[in-house]
């Protein structure tokens, strides 16, 4: 069973899959990005949906829905943007093969054009056992089992409470990992279709096998309700990933979305970002939730921190005084001042 | 050294050609960018779809074709493309061009024994 979503592509009403529709919606933003800059990039894009609709009409023939196949076909067909685009094959970038340096950050920009990755240090939640700090590290530094890096905190917060307050900076200052490309930019993956409906899978599969490993343990009532909690916070998290690209992509005005990709440039060119190499890297999705950070949890997180953080000091303080001898109440001040025998 | 791509140099070749051979199929008659597709993919000169599509609007912006709306039975209406003045001289020039090069590249490989 899956639910359906209806689309209007090139003037066309269609019922589509929702795993389809959402392979769809990348491949249109992909399109989008690649002539964003050409002339006549309304044209050309809107040529193309009109197109693509002639095509999924022959296809369906009687059928009714659009499923994830069909859009594999449909855009096999069409091919990629990167491979259509008149200016996409200067002589210097793709006429020979350039060695694989770096295959993380070169990886197989596979759909879209400026879809470059570098890796990006987010916090993987996914496979998290307080904030996902040290898995999200783990990732970033390519460490294959987070478990050394959570055994080193763990030695942190025992000797001397440092790794607690450590893991808590770093908690506030690294983001979450909320959408599948933040993940994808979080292992140096290319963010394209597949490597996203790969990421998407893997997450429903290792969330699957954590609720089997937890069930086969006895207490099934305690779990059953811990696994409802945990469904419905899937299915939340999944909401907010499909409303994201609804809201920037999902009307089917071609004006409206051009509208909403000027202010993102603008947005971007007005903070000077456009020069820097730290956000050349960085597909539009992430630049799009980037200005959300700043959110009442993070707030939170922030106080939290500073909290710690004179908690923290103070016990220093007070270690160093008495570690050095200083006195620490003023009993103790008269009877070192007594005892060296000051002249107040 | 870098080895040279056999794919992207022989998608290259397509590419220049491209350009000579949509003003071709444009010029005989009028047709709508399916048919077009159908053509180019008859000769084997198109991979994928989405290529025709920015050249299609770049050669009716540099105003070497034009197109006039039509209704069509089934769906939407349709962009039927037709060949301007300017486009049907730069056709020619195209053509003589392709032909020079025809001759040109013949003498140099001609000799290679395959």
């Amino acid at each position: 069973m899956k639910k359906v979503t209806h689309i209007n592509l090139g003037g066309q009403p269609f019922t589509i899959d929702d795993d389809a529709y959402e392979a769809l919606s990348q491949y249109m933003e992909a399109i989008h990005r690649q002539f964003r800059k050409s002339e006549g990039y309304e044209e050309i894009t809107h040529d193309i949906e009109v197109r693509m609709a002639e095509l999924f009409l022959q296809r369906m023939g009687g059928r009714v829905i659009i499923d994830r196949n069909d859009v594999d076909v449909i855009v096999g067909i069409m091919g990629r943007p990167s491979e259509f685009s008149e200016e996409s094959v200067p002589e210097s970038e793709t006429y020979f093969e350039e060695p694989q340096e770096e295959p993380h950050t070169e990886g197989g920009n596979q759909w879209g054009s400026g879809i470059k990755t570098g890796k990006r240090l987010y916090r993987d939640t996914e496979s998290k056992v307080v904030a996902g700090v040290c898995s999200g590290l783990s990732a970033y530094f390519g460490i294959q089992d987070p478990v050394w890096l959570r055994l080193a905190f763990a030695i942190g917060v025992i000797s001397g409470g440092f790794g607690v307050v450590l893991y808590i900076i770093l908690w506030a200052i690294i983001p979450a990992a909320k959408t599948a490309a933040d993940r994808l930019a979080m292992r140096g993956e290319p963010i394209d279709i597949h490597s996203i409906a790969k990421d998407i899978e893997e997450g429903v599969q290792t969330f699957s096998e954590k609720f089997n490993n937890t069930f086969d343990k006895k207490n099934k009532g305690k779990w059953k309700k811990k696994w409802h909690e945990k469904q419905n916070k899937f299915n939340h998290k999944w909401d907010q990933h499909k409303e994201e690209w609804e809201r920037r992509y999902g009307s089917s005005e071609p004006q409206s979305r051009r509208d909403d990709d000027r202010v993102l440039w603008a947005d971007k060119s007005s903070r000077g970002y456009n020069d820097s190499a730290f956000l050349y890297h960085q597909p539009d999705v992430l630049q799009a939730v980037i200005p959300q950070a700043m959110d009442w949890a993070l707030l939170g997180r922030f106080a939290l921190i500073a909290f710690f953080f004179c908690l923290s000091m103070l016990t220093l303080i007070k270690i160093g005084q008495w570690w050095a001898g200083i006195p620490t109440n003023s009993q103790e001040w008269e009877a070192l001042s007594a005892a060296l025998q000051w002249n107040w | 050294m870098l080895p040279l791509n056999q794919d992207n140099a022989k998608q290259q070749m397509r590419k220049g050609v491209l350009e000579l051979c949509i003003l071709a199929i444009i010029a005989q008659e009028e047709v709508y960018p399916s048919d077009i597709l159908q053509r180019l993919k008859d000769a084997e000169l198109i991979v994928v779809e989405g290529t025709l599509y920015p050249l299609l609007t770049r050669l009716k912006n540099a105003g070497l074709v034009e197109y006039t709306w039509r209704e069509s039975a089934s769906g939407p209406p349709r962009k039927y493309f037709k060949i301007t003045e300017s486009g049907a001289a730069l056709l020619g020039e195209l053509r003589q061009g392709w032909q020079q090069l025809v001759v040109s590249v013949s003498k140099i490989t001609d000799h290679i024994p395959v």
